[in-house]
């Protein structure tokens, strides 16, 4: 049985990073006989992105290279060690870019056929999009770039020419003619470009490819649909092709409704026609959507945050993996998505390997916590020459670096380097695990009193706004025609509001900051133009309808209901008015808070903390955040006295990282015992360094708690 | 449309739930199955598909088009098919299904259409088959095998511009939707026929087609897409189309649904009872009935498209659909579509249902209107036309009452309009209205026209209107007080429009009111059916013109009015254009005057003058026989203002009903002038006497027996315009006045002055345009008056421009005279004319013969005959015409005999009549009149005397005096000016004649005497003097003394004769002593009675028409004067020294202040003697004229050097 993972576009390659962290943590495994979860050997990985400076991408292919480095480590020392079990192979498609048009119009340039064709096909701005940072949301075009490259495969293996899929399709055929079952999950978002094209494209291909192998050859995937914002574009849309958050869902329906029409799903193992055995859908309610901060459509800019839901895709390709979809099984082929029996984020929510991920992923955290509070500073002053021998003072150095002192500087460089690829690999975990918690749906967690305050500052604007209004037109109005109650009350009691508005909104400001404000103001800008435009589009629908009701289709409209429109009309624009008044209310706003620089006015002082949720402590996963954050600046630079607070709140919280009903008793000095009570299992670098991560990994997390 | 909603309930009871699903919020319909565990599940039905579409389908969205993102190079033909499963609402919210509808459409009913050479060319090509780039190459590679297989059939438009082919992506074949629209096909308006009107090409895209279509394309367009649906579902047509599930036709249904929802909106508001459904049908039934099956209107025509099968294989979609050998089903066949069209416009398609139903056509709404109005004419009035079709409409309602789902309603309106039609009846009012201009003339309206009004030209009533309105502004235009009210514009400041009569209409409505023998029944536009209106349209300026062309019909012995009320929309604009309503100060317009308005029937009259001052706004045109005619220009220097005064005067034989006014090309409107025709008197033949005076001259008129003046109302004379308030100070330096009269007492008597508007003689032929009769308002106007123009003291010029002027003088005359005759209710008239004995013969000849030619020309022109069987023209001698008017008087005693004395401005003639003879004993003719009594002193030797005899008189009095003095003055180097102080001169004796007289009486009362005293006792006191010589003569005669009484009349005519009346009794008994004073002892008379005429200046006119017997036609053969036995000439050279010695010693203060020097002073016995020298000056004047000529002449002569010499 071999296990591949096609990771496609941004999305895939995050949902790559999160399966790193999975193997870490041995969440990709089969049950045995016993039941007993044994984590799988191999999965392999193939990265398929044609932004190839994406960030994402380079921030999975760095963490699997650093999984392997420690891996790799407990592999040749043969220590006994919880997590780091499968082997992670990924490998970056190469689609010889450079070498391939860039866009349909280029392609079609100086063939007259072809341009007739690409006009019946695609849309001019489609025709002359540059699809070398993706395709922007246009699968359809993807679809024709990745057709292209995969059927030239052939032609690439017959030249002998390298080429990381057709290395990995020449091992799945090796594979499946042995006898193996072979299951593929790609995995990727389908209301982007790159993921929605390359998902089917490949599928297609893989499920043609080996259509002979069918009782084997078992796929699937994994696809995302909307689950966060981007901000809004800055580039005319007019123009070119820009990436909103708006037609995301869109997309996403339009994908699905084609996958369904195409019979991409298999409906049993006897479907011919149909592609996958598994398909996973994972996404979100609108509400509970987040922003990403930075949102590029493209290249390395786009590094974007991850996700919880990207976490759950590695669950569902360790689901697809330890179930069988052939024989007996082959009713698990099937549309899947996720179920969630809970309103908050806890490890509950993993259901039945809910005490599994409470110890292996936050074991694995808490060992982040232990490495870099304690362990990590005592670890780099050994490895220099003259510190060495402080591995004798310490005890959970000792056990393992003894005799360090004694060591060539050649081993001491690869212990290095060992240390260094652990040291990456829990500052990513640490970091993922972060930004999965920041970016927690605002539906499943408290909200934030910086939320609490642009959402009140929101809700007072909009009225502060209306009350303004309603004063400027009481001043134009002749008193007799002021509605009830009576006008001195009336206006009375606007002028309260506004005084007292007026008293609020300064301090909601101050507490959002300039920024905030700013945002908001263009935000409702943004919403009272849309409304002004549609209220203008429907007066002028208005009175091209009364011109056509007193003219051609007179005889349509008796007089009485052609005076009801009218009067209509006459309302719609007393409000096109109204509208219009509101709108330049807020303009004004915008207008004056450029020209007082209200976006230099900072937000009051909040902690910058994670949200509540039952994961993890985040107060000390914040403090695990700066202190790495600390480490990443330059040792002159760094504050060591807040390094030193970071290390003392890990470690007097040490008990406290995983949140759980029943505290883990495992303190970190209990912690740091237990390291020292280990032994190193061999000779050599690689062994103490194997023992030592093994020891760090098993001494934080008592194993009554699993 | 978004798709979204918001359901705040919902998400408030999903917050409350424990269950989350990880997924985009669904709508209600859709259901996760129940779950029983948490995790990774399925909905456990194992039905993926259906569960994944549902997922898709459910997904709440902002609905944004995203086609795109479709995960296939085809993605447009995707998309249709992912849209085919939504929702129809939702799916129709896509541009992408209509652009599958509207190429669908187009390739549907290609072959349908007519093509010609400039159509593009269609071509269809699988571009797999050929070579192609790189492009090309992966296209074939995304496409799935068995797409691959059936091709990639492109359909291109192909057109030539400018000499190179340009071709187009229109859409792919399909197998699974037909046809997908090509993603870019980028804007289609060349290439695309305009048959094909959903394509909007204005923003260059495809519209949905169903409620664009002609019903004969729809109905094409449903067979086919039927096929369509059969090709997708029969698996035995074996077409690349076919499908197991059909899926295409669901989605063809909703296309065939709404191309039939249409038609069904037609019947829907049929059957809901709406009111324009029923109109359109009642329509297209009386078009096809009435109009097509009736009246056979050209352009109506029926045209039958039966929708073969073996059409469908033409079709260059159809056909690469469809398999070679398979047939299209039978049931697809069979069908025919029957179009009606007008004009080659479909206006109705047959309908077994419902009749008629619309064929949806372009511009269907508009051929409908023109329809209409085709229609709405024989409906109103045309009785056989309303029965045939009455009878028809019933046919169709018994047919379609047998037919099985046939329209109740349309069978119950056909029975309910068979009713109507049947019960038309052709009498009563009829009236129809129209909207100009017309965009189309119904072809029955030329028919309607003829039997309303009687109107043949249908032109002249599409054009009724004037292209401008014309809009007074300010003081209200017309004369008439109703006609200004009639014409105010409601709703607008101080606005009075000109009646917006078009020429033509104007033309044909005076040619109409000419001919037609009952006013009651000519064609009308009656004034109170003016009626203009100011609105605001679009922030336009507007003005509403409505009118009415009104003619009475009598049927069946009762009368009917007729009426076509016409309405137009004016533009308000600065600038005169077609449709423009203009503002223009009324004070720029010009003045348009008619004379004579005098409306006679049927050429009874035909020499009407429209006169038009300062034409220079606008030009003023008259309908005429033969056109429009526009007046000659005329212009005259008005010398005290320096400024050109332009004018035009039209002569036009018919009464001007209408008088047009017009700018360039551009008509504005006409000045209404319909009054009703003058009712006249039947009366006898007329005979008319003109007495042509010196410096005036009367017309005299009789009937049988009944005498009066000839003279002219003054209401003849009428304002259509009144442009320039001051217009009328001009007046009559350019027409008529209003008064032409000097005064009330004096009818038919006027100045005999003309003034001429060209120094041109041989131009002066018509009167009122080449010159006229100048009628001097006041003495002030006259003395302003430019002296070139201006010709006074005719009678006795024999220079060729005074014949002219004194042709033109007597044609107007004569005009004038003619028009008093016809007014006065003559059929017919002849003339009578007076001429001086003074007159040498030939130039008597010459007179006759000029009023002769005239008499003629007159009789032509104005339509006036002269009368059968006498000679037109009948002449006395002035003598005898007076002496005939005093022989008729009742004061004077003809048997005993009376001495006449015609004292004019030129002569003075004397005759003795005795033994009432109708004939004068002995006559004198003498140069000698008023001119000659004042003009010469006045002007040239006392000119300060005469200043001084009105020094004390009222100042304007005196200040007209001055004025004359100083023009006297002026006046010695330069004959023109001359005549104008001689006219002057007799001007102001006539007018101020009162004023004469108490100057006179005044300076009498002052002990002395004024100079116009001394000048006429002389005067007079030697015509006085010649009527004792006369008297004598006829005592020398034996036969004439025997009939010699001792008291004799002597009747005082003539102008100059009124001066008599200015003397006392004791001063006139003074002349009768010097009259007397030259008689023989033996002479019977011993008493003179003054008798002073009663109608001075008419006598002789007068005389001229009481014994025709006495007149003569001709000059030749006629008797000679009665001429008076010649005295001894030692008594002819006695009789000045004589004369002036008794006046002297008569008047002593006269003679004085005249002859002072000629005289020595008076001594103790009051006798005065003539000086030496004054004797030996009379002695040579006597000498010189006595030695020659006629007695009489010769003392006039002498009396004359006389004068001259001593400067009296």
């Amino acid at each position: 049985m071999s296990y591949y993972l096609i990771a496609i576009g941004g999305t895939g390659n995050k949902i790559l990073e999160s399966l790193v962290y999975a193997c870490a943590a041995d969440a990709l495994y089969a049950p045995d006989e016993e039941g007993r979860r044994v984590p799988l050997p191999d999965v392999n990985a193939l990265i398929v992105d044609v932004d190839a400076a994406c960030g994402n991408t380079t921030r999975a292919k760095q963490a699997s290279e650093h999984y392997e480095t420690v891996r790799e480590a407990f592999a040749a020392a043969h220590v006994p060690h919880r997590g780091f079990h499968t082997r992670l192979s990924v490998e970056r498609w190469n689609m010889n870019l450079a070498k391939r048009a860039t866009s349909v119009a280029g392609m079609t340039k100086n063939h007259r056929r072809d341009k007739l064709l690409a006009d019946s096909l695609f849309s001019r701005t489609e025709a002359e999009l540059e699809y070398s940072e993706g395709f922007r949301g246009h699968p359809d075009l993807g679809v024709l770039f990745f057709a292209d490259l995969l059927d030239n495969l052939d032609a690439l293996a017959a030249e002998g020419q390298p080429d990381e899929m057709v290395t990995m399709l020449a091992r799945m055929r090796r594979e499946l003619d042995a006898g193996d079952t072979v299951k593929v999950m790609l995995a990727g978002s389908i209301f982007g470009g790159t993921g929605a094209s390359g998902i089917p494209s490949i599928s297609r291909f893989l499920r043609e490819r080996f259509r002979d192998r069918a009782d084997r050859f078992v796929l699937s995937a994994t696809l995302m649909l909307p689950y966060f914002d981007v901000p809004p574009a800055t580039a005319d849309e007019t123009m070119e092709i820009v990436v909103k958050s708006s037609t995301f869902l869109d997309k996403a329906r339009t994908a699905l409704q084609y996958y369904g029409m195409e019979g991409m799903i298999r409906s049993g193992q006897e479907d011919a026609r149909g592609v996958y055995d598994a398909l996973y859908l994972l996404g979100l309610p609108r509400e509970a959507f987040v922003t990403q901060r930075i949102y590029s459509t493209g290249s390395q800019s786009q590094e974007n945050d991850a996700h919880l839901l990207e976490w759950l895709a590695v669950r569902c390709a360790a689901q697809f993996f330890r179930t069988g979809f052939r024989g007996a099984d082959a009713h698990n082929i099937d549309c899947y998505y996720y179920q969630w029996h809970s309103r908050e984020v806890s490890w509950d929510c993993f259901d039945t390997e809910a005490t599994f991920y409470r110890g292996s992923f936050g074991g694995l955290m808490k060992s982040a916590a232990l490495f870099f509070g304690e362990c990590y500073p005592t670890l780099r002053a050994i490895l220099r020459e003259d510190a060495a021998r402080q591995a004798h003072t310490v005890n959970y150095m000792a056990a393992y670096f003894h005799d360090i002192h004694k060591w060539s500087g050649a081993q001491r460089a690869a212990l290095e380097k060992l240390t260094d690829a652990l040291y990456k690999l829990m500052a990513f975990y640490g970091n993922w695990m972060w930004q999965v918690l920041r970016t927690l749906p605002p539906t499943l967690r408290p909200e934030k009193p910086e939320e609490t305050a642009a959402r009140e500052l929101s809700q007072l604007y909009g009225r502060f706004v209306e009350v303004r209004a309603s004063l400027a037109a009481r001043q134009e109005t002749p008193a007799e025609q002021q509605p009830e109650p009576a006008p001195d009350a009336y206006e009375s009691e606007l002028m309260r509001e506004y005084a007292a508005l007026n008293q609020r909104l300064p301090q909601l400001i101050a507490a959002v900051g300039g920024q905030t404000y700013l945002g908001l103001l263009q935000a409702e800008k943004n919403r009272r133009l849309v409304k002004l435009e549609s209220q203008r589009a429907a007066l002028a629908e208005q009175r091209e309808r009364i011109a056509r009701f007193e003219g051609e289709d007179a005889r349509l409209i008796d007089a009485q209901s052609l005076l009801v429109e009218k009067d209509r009309l006459a309302a719609m624009e007393r409000a096109l008015d109204g509208v219009e008044d509101r709108f330049a209310l807020v303009n004004e706003d915008a207008l004056r808070a450029v020209e007082q620089r209200v976006a230099e006015q900072k937000p009051q002082e909040t902690p910058e903390g994670l949200p509540h949720n039952k994961l993890f402590n985040p107060a000390l996963l914040h403090e695990l955040h700066t202190l790495l954050t600390l480490y990443g600046t330059a040792a002159d630079a760094r504050d060591a006295r807040a390094v030193e607070a970071c290390r003392r709140a890990l470690w007097d919280g040490f008990g406290k990282i995983i949140a759980q009903r029943v505290p883990d008793r495992i303190t970190a000095a209990h912690a740091v015992a237990g390291m020292g009570g280990g032994t190193r299992a061999g000779e050599g670098y690689q062994a103490a360094f194997a023992s030592f991560a093994a020891a760090l990994l098993a001494a934080v997390v008592e194993e009554d708690s699993l | 449309m978004k798709r979204t909603r918001k359901d705040e309930r919902k998400a408030a009871l999903d917050r409350k739930t424990t269950y989350l699903t990880l997924l985009p919020t669904m709508d209600e319909g859709f259901h996760t199955g129940y779950q029983t565990r948490a995790g990774i599940v399925s909905d456990g039905n194992q039905k993926p598909h259906e569960w994944l579409e549902s997922v898709a389908r459910n997904m709440l969205t902002p609905g944004e088009d995203v086609g795109y993102s479709i995960p296939d190079v085809l993605a447009g033909e995707a998309q249709l098919r992912r849209l085919m499963r939504l929702p129809y609402e939702d799916a129709m919210r896509h541009q992408e299904m209509v652009d599958w509808r509207g190429t669908l459409a187009m390739l549907l009913l290609w072959d349908c259409w007519a093509q010609d050479a400039t159509w593009p060319l269609l071509e269809c090509q699988n571009m797999l088959t050929d070579e192609g780039g790189a492009f090309l190459h992966g296209v074939k590679a995304a496409l799935p095998p068995e797409r691959a297989a059936f091709g990639l059939w492109l359909f291109t438009l192909s057109i030539t511009r400018d000499g190179v082919p340009e071709k187009k992506a229109v859409g792919m074949l399909s197998p699974a939707v037909a046809l997908a629209p090509a993603a870019n096909a980028g804007d289609l308006s060349d290439y695309l026929p305009d048959t094909v009107r959903w394509y909007n090409r204005a923003r260059r895209r495809f519209e949905d087609p169903c409620p664009l279509l002609t019903e004969e394309d729809r109905a094409r367009l449903l067979q086919r897409l039927r096929y369509v649906q059969a090709l997708n579902e029969r698996a035995e047509l074996n077409s690349p189309l076919y499908a197991a599930d059909a899926s295409l036709c669901g989605l063809i249904d909703q296309f065939i649904g709404d191309l039939l929802s249409r038609r069904g909106s037609f019947r829907e508001r049929l059957e809901a009872g709406d009111p324009h459904a029923a109109r359109e049908l009642y329509i297209r039934a009386l078009a096809v009935c009435g109009l097509k099956e009736v009246t056979a209107l050209q352009g109506l025509a029926r045209r039958d498209d039966p929708l073969a099968l073996t059409d469908l294989a033409k079709n260059p979609l159809l056909s690469r659909l469809s398999h070679a050998d398979a047939d299209a089903p039978a049931e697809l066949g069979g069908v025919s579509v029957i179009t009606y069209t007008f004009h080659g416009k479909a206006f109705a398609i047959e309908s077994p249902l419902y009749l008629l139903e619309p064929a949806n056509a372009p511009g269907e709404q508009e051929t409908l209107r023109r329809l209409w109005q085709e229609a709405s004419l024989p409906l109103q009035f045309d009785g056989e036309w309303n029965r045939a079709v009455a009878k028809r409409f019933v046919g169709l309602a018994n047919r379609l009452t047998g037919r099985l789902g046939a329209s109740r309603r349309v069978i119950a309106l056909l029975r309910e309009w068979s009713v109507q039609r049947a019960g038309f009846r052709e009498a009563g009012e009829r009236a129809i209205a129209l909207q100009l201009p017309l965009t189309d003339v119904p072809a029955t309206l030329p028919r309607l026209t003829r039997e309303l009004v009687g109107l043949e030209d249908v032109h002249t009533l599409t054009h009724a209107f004037s292209d401008c309105l014309l809009l007074c502004e300010g003081v209200p235009p017309f004369e008439d007080a109703r006609l200004n009210g009639q014409c105010t514009v409601h709703g607008a400041q101080r606005w009075y429009a000109v009646p917006p009569i078009g020429h033509a209409l104007m033309q044909w409505l005076s040619r109409a009111a000419d001919a037609e023998e009952e006013e009651l029944f000519r064609p009308a536009i009656p004034a109170a059916s003016f009626h203009f209106e100011a609105f605001e349209e679009d922030g336009v300026h507007k003005v509403r013109a409505h009118m009415q062309l009104t003619r009475r019909r009598r049927v069946d012995g009762a009368a009917y009015q007729n009426r076509i009320e016409l309405s137009r929309v004016f533009t308000v604009s600065a600038a005169f254009a077609q449709g423009a309503a203009v503002p223009v100060p009324t004070r720029e317009l010009p003045t348009v005057r008619l004379w004579p308005a005098a409306r006679v029937r049927g050429g009874q009259w035909q020499a009407y003058y429209v006169l038009t001052q300062r034409p220079d706004m606008v030009d003023v045109t008259v309908p005429d026989a033969n056109g429009f005619m526009q007046g000659q220009p005329r212009r005259a220097m008005e010398e005290a203002e320096q400024e050109e005064r332009r004018w035009h005067v039209a002569r036009v034989t018919m009464w001007p009903l209408y008088v047009g006014l017009s700018r360039g090309k551009l008509s504005l409107g006409a000045l209404p002038n319909d009054d009703a025709p003058l009712q006249l008197k039947r009366e006898a033949p007329a005979a008319l006497a003109v007495d042509f005076g010196s410096n005036a001259t009367t017309v005299m008129l009789r009937q049988g027996e009944h005498i009066r003046p000839a003279a002219l109302d003054a209401g003849l004379l009428k304002t259509l315009l009144q442009g320039r308030g001051v217009d009328d100070l001009r007046l009559p330096d350019e027409f008529l006045p209003a008064r032409l009269y000097r005064s009330q007492t004096q009818p038919a008597t006027f100045v005999s002055a003309m003034e001429m508007f060209g120094d041109d003689e041989t131009r002066w032929q018509q009167p009122l345009i080449d010159g006229h009769i100048y009628y001097p308002p006041d003495m002030l106007a006259l003395l302003r008056k430019n002296a070139n123009a201006l010709y006074y003291g005719l009678k006795w010029g024999d220079e060729p421009y005074v014949v002219q002027c004194v042709r033109l003088f007597l044609k107007q005359v004569m005009v004038q005279g003619a028009l008093a005759a016809r007014l006065a209710g003559s059929p017919s008239l002849t003339w009578r004319v007076s001429m001086p004995n003074a007159m040498p013969l030939y130039r008597q000849e010459a007179y006759l013969e000029t009023v002769r030619g005239l008499s003629r020309e007159v009789a032509a022109e104005t339509g006036m005959p002269l009368t059968a069987g006498v000679p037109a023209v009948l002449f006395a001698s002035e003598n005898q015409a007076d002496g005939l008017y005093f022989r008729s008087r009742n004061e004077v005693n003809a048997v005993s005999g009376f001495l006449n004395m015609d004292v004019g401005g030129g002569t003075t003639d004397l005759s003795v009549w005795l033994g009432g003879a109708p004939y004068a004993a002995a006559e004198a003719s003498l140069l000698l009149g008023c001119r000659q009594i004042l003009f010469d002193s006045l002007a040239e030797h006392r000119r300060e005397a005469f200043e001084a005899d009105f020094a004390t008189a009222a100042e304007p009095l005196r200040a007209l005096v001055l004025e004359m003095s100083r023009s006297f003055a002026g006046g010695l180097a330069s004959l023109r000016v001359r005549q104008k102080n001689e006219f002057l001169m007799d001007a102001f004796f006539a007018e101020h004649g009162e004023s004469v007289a108490e100057v006179m009486a005044f300076a009498r009362s002052q002990g002395r005497v004024s100079l116009l005293e001394s000048l006429l006792l002389l005067n007079f006191g030697f015509l006085f003097r010649l009527c004792g010589e006369l008297l004598e003569r006829c005592n020398m005669d034996e036969a004439t003394r025997a009939q010699l009484r001792p008291r004799m009349e002597i009747c005082v005519a003539g102008g100059g004769g009124q001066f008599l009346k200015y003397f006392d009794d004791a001063t006139r008994q003074k002349l009768y002593e010097i009259a007397k004073s030259g008689l023989s002892k033996d002479h019977p008379l011993t008493d003179l009675l003054l008798v002073q005429s009663r109608e001075p200046k008419q006598e002789v006119a007068i005389g001229l028409l009481t014994e025709d017997s006495r007149l003569r036609s001709t000059v030749q053969g006629a008797d000679a004067p009665a001429q008076a036995v010649p005295a001894p000439m030692e008594r002819r050279r006695a009789l000045l020294k004589d004369y002036v010695t008794a006046f002297y010693a008569a008047f002593p203060m006269a003679g004085q202040k005249l002859m002072a020097n000629a005289f020595d002073a008076m001594g103790s016995t009051r006798a005065a003697t003539l000086k030496p020298a004054a004797e030996m000056e009379l002695e040579a004047i006597l000498d010189n004229e006595l030695a020659s000529g006629e007695e009489f002449s010769g003392y006039v002569r002498a009396f004359a050097a006389m004068k001259r010499l001593w400067k009296m």
